[in-house]
């Protein structure tokens, strides 16, 4: 059974710390619209950390397993700690990554990249 | 209880328990049955049982399948919903929606339409003559030059998850499966934190 343990445990950036690429912000803004326009404005655009990530191509073939990245998630306003959001050019988001991978980063930014699952990476 | 020798109860146990002990049994005693040998009460028993067992098999077989529906329907259910979300989405943002252009009090914020685009063109001081075009409602919007066109993102739905949590409350580990469009999925486990209801799609 699955319990955890191998996972890094994920903590909300403070603003500031990690800035983002004028391509990820505009990725995030673009994303969290589309969300508001369907579910309301309630949603903050949350960088995630994922780790352990299956994808499934169709519902009838095996699980491949990919490395972790960088994924951008709607998160409710309500869920996220007030203090933990920032607000670049009026878009609000979150960002939640594992110290360990915060203290590998070398400039401290999320990017846009086409060439990688979920569009984004920590650079 | 009388004194028995322990040589004289070795040779009576030695004597009953001999593999051919059933031959000097008396007859009729149950003793004197053979080794294997099958009381007919016993093979109904048996017979009996086997019936229950294949049964449950079929029971189990059933639910199962019942079960292997239930998660197909599961899945149809949440890949309409996406679509149907999606097309609403696109409803309301289609990608060539304009923007309106920079240099104007509104300039960056999404237009509802070419009247918009069109007064938003006229009120703008940069604009030349060429580019104030007021287009019909009749006709679909063209992509206007200089107009940033909005993106619209695919998104993924957080679908069936499974969350542990300990004795306070707190969640601990979970895993959570996203649905996209044309049956992708992908699953993501999770320690601690929170379950994002909706993510972008990772092929796009």
């Amino acid at each position: 059974m699955f319990d955890g343990k191998n996972l890094l445990k994920t903590e909300y950036v403070a603003p500031g710390a990690v800035k983002l690429s004028a391509a990820a912000l505009q990725y995030a803004r673009d994303f969290i619209r589309t969300v508001a326009a369907v579910h309301g404005d309630n949603y903050v655009a949350a960088f995630d950390w994922a780790q352990s990530v299956t994808i499934r191509r169709s519902p009838d073939t095996t699980p491949e397993p990919i490395e972790d990245c960088l994924m951008l998630g709607a998160s409710e306003r309500s869920d996220v700690p007030p203090e933990s959001i920032h607000r670049v050019d009026g878009v609000e988001f979150v960002i939640e990554l594992p110290s360990e991978i915060l203290r590998a980063s070398t400039q401290r930014v999320i990017d846009f990249d086409t060439s990688v699952m979920f569009k984004l990476v920590l650079r | 209880m009388s004194y028995a020798h322990p040589i004289w109860l070795a040779g009576r146990r030695k004597y009953w328990t001999q593999p051919d002990a059933w031959r000097f049994a008396a007859p009729g005693s149950p003793e004197a049955k053979m080794p294997g040998w099958l009381d007919p009460w016993m093979t109904r028993v048996r017979a009996k049982e086997a019936a229950e067992e294949e049964a449950r098999a079929h029971a189990a077989a059933e639910q199962e399948e019942f079960e292997r529906e239930v998660l197909a329907l599961r899945h149809d259910f949440a890949k309409l919903k996406l679509e149907h979300e999606l097309w609403c989405c696109e409803q309301k943002y289609s990608p060539s929606q304009p923007r309106v252009p920079a240099g104007n009090p509104d300039g960056g914020q999404w237009t509802s339409g070419a009247r918009a685009v069109g007064a938003a063109a006229a009120a703008s001081p940069l604009a030349d003559a060429a580019e104030q075009t007021v287009l019909s409602d009749a006709t679909p919007d063209p992509i206007v030059p200089g107009v940033q066109s909005a993106n619209v993102i695919r998104i993924c739905m957080a679908g069936t998850r499974s969350i542990s949590s300990d004795r306070w409350g707190n969640t601990t580990n979970w895993w959570v499966e996203y649905t996209c469009a044309d049956g992708f999925s992908f699953k993501r486990y999770g320690f601690g934190g929170k379950i994002d209801p909706f993510v972008t799609d990772p092929r796009y």
